[in-house]
């Protein structure tokens, strides 16, 4: 059997052309696959970006609003603090406690409610402070005693939270608050 | 056996094809990492202008603190830093806020009452970490001689 071209353009490929087309061809996979590589990376780097900076907000506004109208601080470590509200009930006592095994920012209240508000927490810290400013600067004096229910007028809290990608792509966010006890009890 | 060899609409790409073919392929992808670079950098600047936020009512809810004497008597400072990240280590900090607070008397009326007011302006000014652009939030308020202080206890 003999099979041969009728026409030019109807010949095979050179080795030549063959290697040209080869090596487009890997350029433009790996061109796309980079693409979709990245494109996917920066897709969940947003999403965690999202996902964070709401559940920060939503902690934020709570933490922030409860110690506002506390009455008082009755404990206190640098992971965590307790406050006194008052509800039409009477006096509830609220816990705000970070566990840095499990990253997770909890608050629970003597009603026997108990949830997670942040997941992804690096690290938290509550410091408290006196009614009297230093003068010349916007701090207060630090409670020197742990007499926290006739000392604690102003409460600091700053904490960071993020996530990891494979690829070092790391989403964080960082709140911080300077929150005053409106109404603070005096006993 | 017999072969059937293409007609010329039957053919392959030729390589000036491809080539125009993978200028558009790049300039697609070129369009869509930037669009994600632009993110980033609107969510940074987000994230940013949040932050300035924050430390601006920091400082608001510090003054609260402050009777009238002590805000007649010049004590509340007029300029201060802040970081974004104050809890890092030194030198991975992030931005780096300037603040600046001017209080001045209460000017947009001439009631009896207007003596007993003030105007806070808070200015606070960063370099944004990735277009290295200069930026600015401001808030003001005002300070009563017979509000805040006295709600506060």
């Amino acid at each position: 059997m003999c099979i041969r071209p009728s026409c030019k353009t109807c010949r095979g490929l050179t080795l030549v052309e063959m290697a040209v087309a080869m090596g487009l061809f890997s350029l433009s996979a790996i061109v796309l696959l980079t693409l979709h590589a990245f494109s996917i990376r920066s897709l969940a780097a947003m999403a965690n970006y999202s996902s964070l900076d709401q559940a920060n907000r939503k902690a934020m506004d709570l933490v922030t609003s409860e110690i506002r109208r506390a009455e008082q601080v009755t404990d206190y470590t640098s992971n965590s603090i307790s406050i006194t509200l008052t509800n039409e009930y009477g006096d509830l006592n609220v816990t705000y406690q970070f566990d840095p095994d499990t990253h997770e920012l909890i608050r629970t209240d003597t009603d026997g409610g108990s949830r997670v508000l942040l997941n992804d927490c690096d690290n938290l810290s509550f410091n408290l402070f006196q009614r009297s400013p230093v003068d010349g600067t916007f701090d207060e004096y630090p409670t020197a005693t742990n007499n926290w229910r006739q000392t604690v007028k102003v409460v600091q809290v700053t904490w960071k939270t993020s996530r990891e990608l494979p690829g070092l792509v790391n989403s964080e966010d960082v709140q911080s608050a300077r929150i005053v006890i409106r109404k603070q009890r005096s006993n | 056996m017999k072969l059937h060899w293409p007609s010329k609409a039957e053919r392959g790409t030729s390589i000036v094809e491809v080539v125009v073919a993978i200028a558009i392929l790049g300039i697609m992808a070129g369009g869509i990492i930037g669009s994600f670079s632009y993110g980033f950098y609107v969510m940074q600047l987000t994230r940013e202008n949040q932050r300035a936020t924050q430390i601006m009512l920091e400082k608001v809810e510090a003054i609260r603190l402050f009777n009238w004497d002590q805000l007649m008597a010049g004590d509340i400072p007029t300029r201060f830093t802040d970081h974004y990240n104050p809890q890092g280590p030194a030198g991975a900090q992030g931005p780096t806020y300037h603040g600046t607070i001017i209080i001045t008397n209460f000017a947009a009326t001439t009631a009896s009452y207007s003596t007993n007011l003030r105007q806070l302006n808070l200015t606070v000014e960063w370099t944004n970490s990735l277009g290295r652009m200069k930026r600015t939030r401001s808030l003001s308020t005002l300070i009563a001689r017979n509000g805040f202080q006295n709600y506060v206890y």
